[in-house]
């Protein structure tokens, strides 16, 4: 790019000049050559980016960030808290506490009831032995693991709790899903706490300890269009879901309640049936004795007309027990024995005339007579076939009704007709009673109404109802990719929602449920770089997956529970075989072996380091691709590089020589002019064209002395006068 | 080769020795350099025109260090923008060419006299060597830049740059590089005028000066685009990329 100046030129490539400067370009003067470049390498060393690799860590750590504020304008710091039992314990209040607060129905929000520690929270199953074994060994590892399984111990208030109880304790200790808890709860946890809880608690997630070695994470690997993708978080969710429901049914039973019913009914019938049979013959009895009585007391009648005893006490007197009711009960009671038991017939008119007599009066008036003697208000109370039959017919009533109940349920048709007849029945029983001289007019129009529904009810077909009804449901959803911000600089991994689920996946409410954790997973790309300096971590336990006692409680369940196992199949980390493997790209070349990238080279070979996303080598996880990475992409720029530098360059460096005072600038290629006299006081121009190096294909010298992020900032810098 | 005639050289009207005479400029920002022997008559002469009062100081025939001293002390050491100096001129290399044709060299800027030394004392005419520099000596001490430009308020829904509109052109376009660069070199003694700038021109980052230099904001903002200061003969100047350019004659 030239610039208003219309310049005459020289070739400097010939060493001619051009125009203005022909013949006054002194040959022995011209100082302008090639420079052979001196820095030809015969051994490359390419230092490129270390190798991007795409991993996978499972079961990461739940922690709590707790934003400390900072006192006396200092800034406020942020405590990462590991999730344990100890720390839920300290959160929100012990399990004792809550199961008593839980004891108190709170409105709104259901009521909460630790579940029945045999009963699997999932599938609902009783566990089984081998399940319960497997579930008891992780309890009391996790109670290992956890710090302190006494602690956990004597939160349940007792020393020795047993691991079914145990482990519901882990459970039902993960504090409620929801925003708004129970009231009983809320009263119990401080505001703040309850603050953190409802927005922080499983949410965040950080790279466990052992694999810290891995870094910051990074993009994947993979990539689409020239740019890596972002990692990504998969963990588990549910949702509430409104499911609307057309239910149609038979307005009727289930065989096996019918078939129950019908038994009941049968029953009712037989035992009806038994009743009526001994009213029946007690009505019989009854009859007889009443026959056999009313003879004898018309008999005893006569006498009595003829003696003048009219009154009960005088003829209680008269069988020698006058004065004494404790005698004349006893008699009675005789009496009466020998009437229940032998009946009528044995009371034969052979006995003693004056007994008859007596028995007579006694008939009729006897009841009268005890009940005063005893004070009772129903002078039936002490007639035993009175009372019998009075019972029976009580019995026999409440039969019917239950007939009738049952009878509706099982065959309304039937129903209809027992009604019918009932009603038929008390409307005779009404002539009956008035003789055939009038009409009860309410039975009759009850009987009318029942002969009418009887008939309906026998034409009816089923009624079918169609009920539409919108309920709520949970709905867990399988692990898979959520939304999530990572914060790199921290470590930490927030999820928009908690990772859990309901432990009652059947419940309409999930406030009603408990939180249970489940493991969350990251693919992320990482340079894995060797660390020195890791802290040394015990193995696990065997068995276990992660140091969390709450989430390997709750991976144990899902492993052991056949209904779950299915979700726990891609479950685990995808891992380097070697950790800290990825030390920077190091590719070497000489003369003789210019592809390789193996070449052996001595200890000082020409370095060209270069941070260029050309020479950066990404391995993606296999399993999402199955894609070859890109190692055979990167060994070719690398080889183009150290050819570059292993070319003997030739360098356009010097100076011409014009004779006589030329207006010459400096400009991107002139470095300087200078005009000077000669010996004999010619001013000649000499021009220096000495451009820096070019720099080596595909690479950027960045010699930036400022931070190119930074702004630029002059004299005073106002930000520091604020 | 060229016979060629005769060579004069001149500072203003003081005219020098063809003979020990050289200039050298380069790319950047440090200043032009020029040598030029003068006899001891022609300063004498130079001073009783243009400073009498001085020549009184010094008597009627000063020694050489003695004048070389008082040429050195007068040399300005301060920039004054008006042309009042007796120590400031253009320089001339005049060439007579035997064919009767004249080849110049006429920088358009002043060259202020550094410094004066006796040559040879020995030696006959006496002669003293002026050095002179152009106007970039006095970039270093003189220019002042205070402005706000291009700061940033955040990112639009785009990711595009949002800026303080006080702080961007019309309150509505960033500022490039160039007219920024354009505005502290006007602060620059003799405000060079810029003329050429570099093809990946752009809008400047966050730049905040309060009574910053102007030589050091002009030559960040050159180092923004990794070109090459030029200060041309003529007095304009230009940001060059490096090696890109050709050889020759301005005209």
């Amino acid at each position: 790019v030239t610039w208003g100046n219309d310049r005459r030129l020289f070739d400097e490539i010939t060493g001619k000049g051009i125009d203005a400067w022909a013949e006054e370009v002194p040959d022995a003067t011209n100082l302008y050559q090639k420079r052979l470049a001196v820095d030809a390498a015969d051994e490359v060393l390419v230092v490129g980016p270390p190798p991007v690799q795409t991993i996978r860590v499972d079961y990461l750590e739940f922690v709590l960030p707790v934003d400390v504020p900072g006192f006396g304008g200092l800034p406020g710091t942020r405590k990462i808290l590991p999730i344990t039992p100890d720390l839920i314990d300290q959160l929100v209040p012990k399990v004792g506490q809550v199961a008593a607060a839980a004891a108190v129905p709170a409105p709104g929000s259901g009521r909460v009831v630790p579940r029945t520690p045999t009963i699997d929270p999932f599938s609902k199953q009783p566990i089984q032995d081998a399940q319960r074994k497997a579930a008891e060994d992780a309890a009391a590892a996790a109670a290992v693991a956890a710090s302190g399984s006494a602690a956990v111990q004597s939160a349940l208030g007792q020393t020795s709790a047993t691991l079914d109880q145990l482990r519901a304790t882990l459970l039902f200790k993960a504090p409620f899903l929801g925003a708004d808890w129970p009231d009983a709860i809320n009263a119990l946890v401080p505001s703040d706490v309850l603050q953190l809880l409802t927005t922080r608690l499983w949410k965040w997630v950080r790279l466990p300890a052992e694999f810290e070695r891995y870094g910051r994470i990074l993009d994947r690997a993979e990539a689409k269009d020239g740019k890596r993708l972002p990692a990504f978080v998969e963990a588990f969710t549910f949702r509430v879901v409104d499911v609307e429901l057309t239910k149609e049914e038979a307005e009727g039973l289930s065989p096996d309640e019918r078939t129950l019913l019908e038994q009941q009914y049968q029953d009712v019938v037989a035992r009806l049936r038994e009743v009526k049979k001994r009213i029946e013959g007690l009505s019989l009895k009854a009859d007889q004795l009443a026959r056999a009585v009313q003879q004898a007391i018309t008999a005893a009648e006569r006498t009595l007309d003829a003696s003048g005893l009219t009154d009960p006490l005088t003829v209680a007197a008269l069988a020698g027990n006058a004065g004494n009711p404790i005698a004349l009960l006893d008699t009675l009671a005789k009496l009466g024995d020998a009437w229940a038991s032998e009946g009528a017939p044995a009371l034969a008119p052979d006995s003693s005339p004056d007994f008859w007599e007596l028995a007579g009066q006694l008939s009729e008036r006897w009841p009268q007579l005890a009940a005063a003697l005893l004070k009772l208000p129903n002078a039936t109370d002490f007639d035993p076939v009175a009372r019998e039959l009075g019972q029976l017919r009580a019995d026999e009533k409440a039969l019917e009704a239950e007939q009738l109940k049952i009878a509706e349920k099982i065959d309304p048709a039937n129903a209809a007709v027992l009604k019918y007849a009932a009603a038929k029945k008390k409307f005779e029983a009404s002539i009956r009673a008035s003789g055939g001289a009038s009409l009860d007019g309410s039975a009759l129009a009850t009987m009318q109404a029942a002969a009418v529904e009887a008939a309906a009810a026998r034409t009816a077909t089923p009624r079918i109802t169609k009920k539409r009804q919108t309920v709520k449901r949970i709905v867990p959803l399988p692990r898979q990719r959520v939304r999530a911000t990572i914060h790199v600089d921290e470590g930490l991994i927030e999820l928009e929602e908690a990772a859990v689920w309901p432990h009652d996946l059947s419940s309409c409410d999930p406030r009603e449920c408990y939180a249970v954790p489940l493991p969350v997973a990251i693919t992320f790309g990482t340079w894995n770089l060797p660390e020195p300096s890791v802290a040394h971590q015990a193995p696990l336990p065997t068995g276990h997956v992660t140091r969390q006692a709450i989430l390997q409680t709750s991976i144990d369940t899902f492993v052991a529970s056949p209904s779950l196992s299915s979700y726990a199949r891609d479950w685990g980390h995808i891992l380097p075989a070697a950790p800290g493997s990825g030390g920077p790209l190091r590719l070497a070349f000489t003369r003789g072996d210019r592809k390789s990238g193996k070449a052996p080279v001595g200890p000082w070979p020409f370095r060209i380091a270069s941070a260029s996303e050309r020479l950066q080598v990404l391995l993606p996880l296999r399993s999402f691709t199955g894609r070859p990475d890109n190692r055979a992409d990167v060994l070719a720029v690398a080889a183009e590089l150290a050819e570059a530098a292993m070319l003997e360059q030739v360098r356009e460096s010097g100076t011409i020589t014009v004779l006589g005072p030329r207006p010459v600038n400096c400009d991107g290629r002139i470095s300087a002019v200078r005009w000077a006299s000669d010996d004999a006081g010619n001013v000649d121009t000499v021009i220096s064209l000495d451009p820096d190096a070019e720099p080596l294909p595909g690479l950027t010298v960045e010699q930036l002395e400022r931070d190119p992020t930074e702004p630029l900032v002059f004299g005073i810098d106002l930000e520091d006068l604020k | 080769v060229t016979v060629r005639g005769p060579t004069g050289v001149y500072w203003g009207d003081l005219p020098g020795l063809a003979e020990g005479f050289e200039l050298a400029r380069t790319v950047g920002w440090e200043p032009a350099v020029a040598k030029m022997r003068v006899t001891r008559g022609d300063v004498l002469s130079w001073l009783l025109k243009h400073d009498p009062k001085r020549f009184d100081k010094l008597g009627q025939t000063p020694l050489l260090p003695a004048i070389a001293d008082a040429l050195t002390e007068a040399a300005p050491r301060r920039f004054t923008p008006t042309p009042t100096l007796k120590y400031r001129g253009h320089l001339v290399v005049l060439e007579q060419r035997a064919d009767g044709s004249r080849l110049s060299l006429r920088p358009k800027t002043d060259f202020f006299l550094t410094e004066a030394r006796v040559v040879d004392r020995e030696a006959e005419p006496a002669l003293i060597e002026l050095v002179f520099a152009d106007v970039r000596k006095f970039w270093r001490d003189y220019g002042e830049v205070t402005i706000e430009a291009n700061v940033p308020r955040g990112r639009a829904d785009d990711g595009s740059l949002l800026y303080v509109r006080r702080t961007v052109k019309n309150g509505v376009t960033p500022w490039l590089i160039s007219e920024l660069l354009r505005k502290a070199l006007a602060q620059l003694p003799g405000a060079p005028e810029l003329v050429g700038h570099v093809p990946h021109d752009r809008a400047c980052r966050e730049l905040r000066s309060v009574g910053g230099s102007a030589l050091e904001v002009s030559q960040a903002l050159v180092e923004e685009v990794r070109g090459v200061f030029n200060y041309h003969l003529s007095g304009t100047c230009s940001v060059e990329t490096p090696g890109i350019g050709i050889v020759g004659e301005a005209s």
